[in-house]
């Protein structure tokens, strides 16, 4: 059995608020899996703790409890590797406006020792082919170049570390959709150039459907399901994956939806409910649901659940 | 409803003129839900800021506006006062910067009561419980004494509909209503807006980049390219038989839970022309041919009510 590239086990975050007087748990216990050349998504309503995830894999945040381990060694915060890195949302402000881009392309290289000038350059000159940037935007400065541009620069910065596994944080919501797909069809380029594994974390699910092939529900600093995109998306099996799912509008109006299922919002994380952390908005929680916390399991080949109904 | 004749607007650099919206006209008509789409920079916002008589300084305008018998001249805001906010309300993607942070709600909502004279003191107070009720902000009590900062963002933009449909006007502008939200808090707060529009008969003009909004929303669409309507026509008409090469380009980019990615689509990104003289999207388009970039191409029917400016789109009827 080959090794995961990735494994956290039962890893949790909290953030002490109201002068480190409370703990808010925005990652509670999350337990996940990513092998070589995987796509993972990650989705869920903003707060339920998807980014804070993102950056405990990224070693950019110390777990309060649990481990997370990349290709068998344990990511311990502040030690950065170049093989495990991160983009972000906002491309304008992940760059340094003052640095050229040939600057905030060699930075990463510089920073861990990696190559004399001539093998930085080349790794430099490899990258922007890759991301479908010409060489002459070297010389600019971040405000020259459009968002979607920016965005490939940030990829870019990245690769030329040559990762084995990239986080990208909500990477296409500030783009317009013709750049958006453009980056996407790029993305999915690398696995095979780079031998790539990546984690998107979007809450775009059409996003996820396109460019991953597995997917991980949050719900309240849980996972709620887990499974292959496809199955996931198509048989939910928790009643929460069913409401997100129902909240996706698609581009097509004789598929008009006139009434949502959805409704309620995601509770106070300070007093999140007992039991199944979602039977407040669920159509179909009973007694046992207000009181039990229904385990993750697997309920078919590797789609795993984490409902009382859903065996 | 509202004629919109000739709009344009353009900032000056020096003495330098930057188009933003090159000569646009059309109409909004009664109860019904216009979707106006394009990418950012394409002069979106500018026509609702326009239509709103709220141009920021240094905008040139021309054009007229028709509404309700008036005629409006952008450009001079005056024209403006007893219609906006009372006969045309609006909503913004901004709701923490368009809501007053040292107000209560409540008290918003009755001053734009009060001030448009439809009620005050303890009518105007009862009439802003009823529409905090009617808009799900609720306990209405509770919320009616509450800051915005001590809500969330859903809600928040809940007392924004509250507050642009308070005066019921005839019209309701909403530039990007929903894009800050969550999905499962944009299902909900749109359901509320068609139910709120179609019930009271607002005509609607809906702006965003989201075409599963549009999709979900709108009777007719306008899409917009660099300052310009490239099409327009019914919702159906748009997303089913797109006529011109950036609406389709639109519709394919966008991701879709029932179809995957075309592998190897290489887009042009959005450039900023500013000086052509042929059809704007021509440097875009991959099937540009060399009319298209020496002749501005006008928007013609190419079925019923169905207009698009293209060149190859005119040839195939």
């Amino acid at each position: 059995m080959t090794e995961p590239l990735l494994l956290t086990n039962k890893v949790s975050a909290q953030y002490l608020i109201d002068s480190k007087k409370i703990a808010i748990k925005a990652v509670d216990g999350v337990s996940l899996q990513l092998f070589s050349s995987g796509s993972l998504g990650l989705v869920g309503e903003s707060g339920c703790g998807k980014t804070t995830l993102g950056r405990l894999i990224a070693g950019l945040l110390k777990p309060s409890d649990g481990s997370v381990m990349f290709r068998g060694r344990p990511v311990v915060p502040g030690q950065h590797l170049p093989d495990l890195q991160m983009v972000f949302q906002d491309p304008y402000s992940s760059l340094n406006p003052r640095i050229s881009i040939q600057g905030q392309l060699e930075e990463g290289l510089r920073n861990f020792r990696l190559g004399d000038r001539a093998m930085r350059l080349q790794r430099i000159n490899e990258a922007l082919v890759s991301v479908d940037m010409p060489s002459d935007c070297l010389s600019s400065y971040p405000h020259q170049l459009s968002g979607g541009q920016l965005q490939r620069i940030c990829l870019a910065r990245t690769l030329v570390l040559r990762p084995k596994l990239l986080v990208l944080d909500e990477p296409t919501s500030a783009l317009d959709a013709p750049v958006q797909s453009q980056l996407l069809a790029l993305l999915l380029s690398l696995i095979d150039e780079y031998g790539l594994s990546y984690i998107i974390i979007s809450h775009n699910l059409a996003v996820i459907r396109q460019v991953c092939d597995s997917v991980a529900v949050m719900y309240l600093g849980r996972l709620i399901e887990v499974g292959p995109v496809a199955k996931v998306f198509n048989s939910p099996r928790h009643f929460y994956t069913a409401m997100l799912l129902d909240s996706y509008l698609p581009p097509d109006p004789l598929l008009r939806k006139n009434k949502t299922s959805v409704k309620g919002t995601l509770p106070n994380p300070l007093k999140p409910p007992a039991g199944c952390r979602f039977h407040p908005r669920c159509s179909h929680a009973v007694t046992r649901c207000r009181t039990t916390p229904p385990l993750l399991r697997e309920v078919v080949d590797d789609h795993f659940c984490a409902c009382h109904f859903s065996g | 409803m509202m004629q919109v004749a000739d709009l344009k607007v353009s900032f000056y650099a020096g003495r330098k003129e930057y188009p933003v919206i090159r000569s646009v006209s059309f109409e909004i008509r009664q109860e019904e839900i216009l979707g106006l789409v394009g990418e950012s920079g394409s002069g979106k916002s500018m026509t609702a800021l326009a239509l709103m008589g709220l141009l920021p300084a240094g905008a040139k305008a021309g054009g007229k506006i028709g509404f309700g018998g008036k005629i409006l001249t952008p450009g001079n805001e005056s024209d403006w006062s007893g219609v906006r906010g009372r006969e045309i309300g609006m909503v913004f993607q901004e709701h923490a910067a368009c809501l007053n942070p040292v107000m209560k709600i409540g008290r918003q909502i009755c001053e734009s009561l009060e001030v448009n004279g439809i009620a005050s003191g303890t009518t105007a107070i009862k009439k802003t419980r009823r529409l905090l009720e009617r808009f799900g902000i609720e306990p209405s009590k509770l919320r009616f004494e509450q800051y915005p900062h001590q809500l969330s963002g859903g809600l928040r933009q809940r007392v924004m509909l509250a507050l642009a449909l308070a005066c019921e006007p005839r019209l309701l502008i909403a530039d990007e209503p929903t894009t800050a939200l969550d999905l499962t808090i944009q299902a909900q707060i749109l359901d509320l807006l068609y139910e709120t529009v179609r019930e009271k008969s607002t005509s609607l003009l809906l702006i965003t980049h989201d075409l599963g909004v549009v999709a979900r929303m709108a009777d007719r669409v306008l899409v917009m390219y660099a300052g310009k309507i490239v099409e327009k026509g019914s919702v159906v008409d748009i997303f089913r038989a797109p006529g011109h090469p950036f609406t389709k380009l639109l519709l394919e980019s966008t991701p879709r839970l029932d179809r995957t990615l075309k592998k190897g689509a290489h887009i042009l990104e959005n450039e900023q022309v500013w000086e052509n003289r042929g059809c704007f999207f021509a440097p875009r388009c991959t099937k540009r041919r060399k009319i298209c970039v020496s002749t501005v191409p006008e928007l013609v029917e190419i079925h019923k009510s169905h207009f698009v400016s293209c060149f190859n789109c005119k040839e195939s009827i």
